[in-house]
C-alpha cells in the first residue's frame, strides 16, 4: 500500500515538472532574445534580424537571462544570501561559545551542524559564487568580449547552484518535521570517515548531492572561463596586456577543472559507502586516510580557487588609487602561474598527524613552505605599488590595504603550520583556525568588498554612502583582528578545535581561555554589526543613492589609471535610453559568428 | 555626485604605519603568549632562539615578538625600499 502512494505521489510530481516545463517553454519566444539570436537554424541571415533589444520584464528577465552582467548579479545575491547563513551560523557558534557551558543551543549536535553548514556555505556557497559573481560581470568587460563564451552553460551553471544551497542546508528546514533527521549534516566540511559515512542522519546524503551540484557548476563555470579567455578576447587584447584579474581568473578555472571532479568522485565515492555497503572508505577496504588523500587533493587548491581572483582584484584596484600602475606586473603573472601549480603540491600538510610516512612528510612540507615564495612575491609587490604611490584611501583602497595587512598575519602564521614540528603541536587547535581564518576572512572576504565597492558605481549607478561604508571597514577590520587573533592565542593555549563547550577544563590556562573565547566572541558581534551596516548601505543605495553621472567616478583619468570597463560604463552612460537599465548601445545579438552554443 | 577622490596620503607613510601596526601586534601577542605558555602542564622556565635565552615572562615575550617580527619584516622592507629604488618604473 505505502509503496504504491509512493508511485502515485512519485508520477504526480512528475506531472507536476513536465506541466512547469511546458509552462515555461509557452511563457516567451526565447530563441527570440538569446545573445546567438538566429543561430540556432544555421542559415546565416535567416533569422538574425529578428533580436529583441530588450530584455523581458520583471522576473521573468531574471530566470530567463543568459547575459552575462546579470548573471553577475545573480552570483552576487545568490552569494550575499549564503554569506548572511553562513554567517549567523558563526555567530550563533560564537555566541554559545562565550560561556563555558552549554546555554543557547539546545544540544553540541546542533553546534557540529552549524560548524559544519558554516564552513561548508562559506567555500562553496559564498566563496566560489561570489568570485564567480566578478568574473561573470567584468572579464567579457575587461576583455572586450561580447559575452561569455557559452552563455545558455553560463546560465545553466548558475541555477544549479540554489539546488545545491537547499540541499545543503535542508537538515536544518526537515528536521523539524521528521523524526528520521536530527539536525543538519554534522561531519564538519572535511566530511572525514568513518564519521561521516556512519552518521545516520539523511541530511548528510542530500548535503553530499547538494555538494555535487555545486560542484558541477563550479566546473561549467570554469570551462566557460578558459573558453571565454582563450577565444573571446577583443582584437586589442593580447595576453601580454590581459590584465591581471583575468590572469587570476584564468589560473583559478584550471584549477578547478582538476580539483572539482576529483572532489565530485569522491562525494559519490561516500555516497556508495553511505548507502551501498561498499568499502571505498572503510578499513577493510580503501582505509579512512584514502578520504583525506582524495579529498585534501581537491581541498587544498580549493584553498587557491578562492584566494587568487581576490588577489587579482587586490591587484587590479590597488594601483589605482595607489596613482601608479602595479609594481612588477610580470612577476604577480608568474606567481599566481607558480601558486596554481605548487598548490596540488601541498594537499599532505592536512594530514601531517595521520602517521603517513615521515619522508613524504618532509616532501610536503618543503612543497608548503615553497608556495610561501611566490605568495611573498605578490605581497612584496603590493607593498612596492604603495610605497611609490599617492594614496587615496577610499573605502575600496581602505580594504585592499586590510587585506594587505590580513594577509600577511594570515600568512605568516601559515608557513609556521606548514613545519611538521609545529604542526604537530598545534595541529586541531585554535591556532588553525585562527591562521585560516585571517586569510579567508581577512583576506578574500575583504579583497571581495574592495571589490564590490570598486564597482558598485558601475553595476548599480549609483554611489553608496561613503560615511557608512567606512564604518564597515573599521568594524570589519577590527572584528577580525579581534576574533582570529584571539583564536591565535587560544591555540598557543592548547585549545582544540570543534568543541561546543569547555566547562570541564582542568588543564590549561582556564581564564585566559574564557578571556580569548569571549573576546573572539565580541570580535564576531562587531563583524555582525558592520556587516548588517554593510548590506542596509548596499541594498539603500542602490534603491535610492546619488546617480551617478560621470564614466569615470573614481577620476581615474588623473593618474592615467582609467581602465577598459570604465570606457565601457562611459559609453553605456553616454547611451543610455530610458528603458529598464538593461539596455545598452552593443547589441546582443551577433547572429553571423558561429560559435560553440550554437550547436547547444 | 562626479568625482570622489579623498585626500591623497603618501605611500611611504602608509606602509610605514602599517609595519609599526604588525610589530605591535607582535608585541602584543608575545605578551599574550607569555601569559598562556606557564600555565600549560610540562611548560619550560625558559625559552629562547640561539644564544638568547630568557624567561617565560608576558614582557619578555613581547619584546621577543616585536624584535622578532620587527626584524625580519624591517629587512624586507629595507629590501622592497631598495628595490623599489632601483626599478621606479617597473
Amino acid at each position: 500500500m505505502a509503496i504504491e502512494g509512493q508511485i502515485a505521489l512519485t508520477v504526480l510530481m512528475g506531472a507536476l515538472l513536465v506541466g512547469v516545463a511546458v509552462w515555461l517553454t509557452r511563457l516567451e519566444d526565447w530563441r527570440s532574445y538569446t545573445p546567438l539570436a538566429g543561430g540556432a537554424g544555421g542559415a546565416i541571415g535567416d533569422e538574425s534580424a529578428h533580436v529583441h533589444e530588450e530584455k523581458p520584464a520583471g522576473i521573468i528577465r531574471w530566470l530567463t537571462t543568459v547575459d552575462h552582467k546579470d548573471i553577475g548579479i545573480l552570483y552576487g545575491t545568490y552569494a550575499l544570501i549564503a554569506f548572511v547563513w553562513g554567517g549567523l551560523a558563526a555567530v550563533l557558534m560564537r555566541a554559545e561559545l562565550a560561556t563555558a557551558s552549554l546555554s543557547l543551543l539546545n544540544n553540541t549536535q546542533v553546534y557540529n551542524a552549524l560548524l559544519t553548514s558554516h564552513g561548508i556555505t562559506m567555500l562553496f556557497l559564498f566563496g566560489t559564487p561570489i568570485l564567480a559573481a566578478f568574473s561573470n560581470y567584468f572579464i567579457p568587460l575587461l576583455i572586450d568580449a561580447d559575452d561569455m563564451a557559452f552563455p545558455r552553460i553560463n546560465a545553466i551553471a548558475f541555477w544549479l547552484l540554489p539546488p545545491g544551497a537547499i540541499l545543503i542546508w535542508a537538515g536544518f528546514f526537515v528536521a523539524p518535521f521528521t523524526e528520521a533527521m536530527t539536525t543538519g549534516a554534522a561531519t564538519s566540511w572535511t566530511m572525514y570517515p568513518p564519521l561521516s559515512v556512519e552518521q545516520t542522519n539523511p541530511s548528510v546524503d542530500l548535503m553530499l548531492l547538494g555538494l555535487h551540484l555545486t560542484g558541477v557548476s563550479a566546473t561549467m563555470g570554469a570551462i566557460n572561463f578558459i573558453a571565454t579567455i582563450f577565444s573571446e578576447r577583443g582584437e586589442d587584447v593580447g595576453w601580454s596586456n590581459l590584465d591581471i584579474f583575468s590572469w587570476t581568473v584564468l589560473t583559478q578555472s584550471g584549477l578547478i577543472l582538476f580539483a572539482f571532479p576529483l572532489l565530485g568522485s569522491a562525494i559519490i565515492m561516500l555516497l556508495l559507502d553511505r548507502n551501498f555497503s561498499t568499502v571505498f572508505f572503510a578499513a577493510e577496504g580503501g582505509g579512512t586516510i584514502l578520504w583525506q588523500h582524495l579529498f585534501w587533493f581537491f581541498g587544498h587548491p580549493e584553498v587557491y580557487i578562492l584566494v587568487l581572483p581576490p588577489m587579482g582584484i587586490v591587484s587590479y584596484v590597488l594601483p589605482k588609487f595607489s596613482g601608479r600602475k602595479l609594481f612588477g606586473f610580470k612577476f604577480v603573472v608568474y606567481s599566481t602561474l607558480a601558486i596554481g601549480v605548487l598548490s596540488f603540491g601541498v594537499w599532505a600538510h592536512h594530514m601531517f598527524t595521520t602517521g603517513i610516512d615521515p619522508r613524504l612528510r618532509a616532501s610536503f612540507m618543503a612543497v608548503s613552505l615553497a608556495i610561501a615564495i611566490p605568495s611573498a612575491v605578490k605581497t612584496f609587490n603590493w607593498i612596492t605599488t604603495l610605497w611609490n604611490g599617492s594614496l587615496r584611501l577610499n573605502t575600496p583602497m581602505l580594504f585592499c590595504i586590510g587585506f594587505i595587512s590580513n594577509f600577511i598575519i594570515g600568512g605568516v602564521t601559515g608557513v609556521f603550520l606548514a613545519a611538521i614540528p609545529i604542526d604537530l603541536v598545534l595541529h586541531d587547535t585554535y591556532y588553525v583556525v585562527g591562521h585560516f581564518h585571517y586569510v579567508v576572512m581577512g583576506a578574500i572576504a575583504f579583497a571581495g568588498f574592495a571589490g564590490i565597492y570598486y564597482w558598485y558605481p558601475m553595476y548599480t549607478g549609483r554611489m553608496y554612502q561613503r560615511t557608512l561604508a567606512k564604518w564597515h571597514f573599521w568594524l570589519s577590520m577590527i572584528g577580525t583582528n579581534l576574533t582570529f587573533f584571539a583564536m591565535i592565542i587560544l591555540g598557543y593555549a592548547g585549545f582544540t578545535r570543534r568543541y561546543a563547550t569547555y566547562d570541564g577544563l582542568t588543564v590549561g590556562p582556564v581564564e585566559v581561555i574564557t578571556a580569548m573565547h569571549q573576546a573572539a566572541t565580541l570580535g564576531a558581534f562587531l563583524l555582525l554589526i558592520g556587516q548588517i551596516i554593510w548590506v542596509w548601505n548596499m541594498v539603500s543605495s542602490w534603491i535610492d543613492g546619488p546617480k551617478v553621472e560621470d564614466g569615470d567616478p573614481w577620476n581615474l583619468a588623473e593618474t592615467n589609471m582609467k581602465s577598459r570597463e570604465w570606457a565601457w560604463f562611459e559609453r553605456k552612460l553616454d547611451t543610455t535610453i530610458a528603458t529598464d537599465g538593461g539596455a545598452e548601445e552593443e547589441p546582443l545579438a551577433d547572429g553571423g559568428e558561429p560559435t560553440e552554443s550554437d550547436e547547444s | 555626485m562626479s568625482t570622489l577622490s579623498s585626500r591623497a596620503i603618501s605611500g611611504r607613510r602608509a606602509v610605514l604605519v602599517i609595519y609599526a601596526t604588525i610589530v605591535a601586534l607582535a608585541a602584543l601577542f608575545g605578551a599574550l603568549v607569555g601569559l598562556v605558555l606557564p600555565g600549560k602542564e610540562n611548560a619550560p622556565e625558559m625559552a629562547g632562539f640561539g644564544p638568547f635565552v630568557f624567561e617565560i615572562t608576558p614582557l619578555n615575550f613581547a619584546v621577543y615578538g616585536a624584535v622578532n617580527v620587527g626584524l625580519l619584516l624591517g629587512v624586507l622592507l629595507l629590501l622592497m625600499a631598495a628595490v623599489s629604488k632601483k626599478y621606479p618604473n617597473a
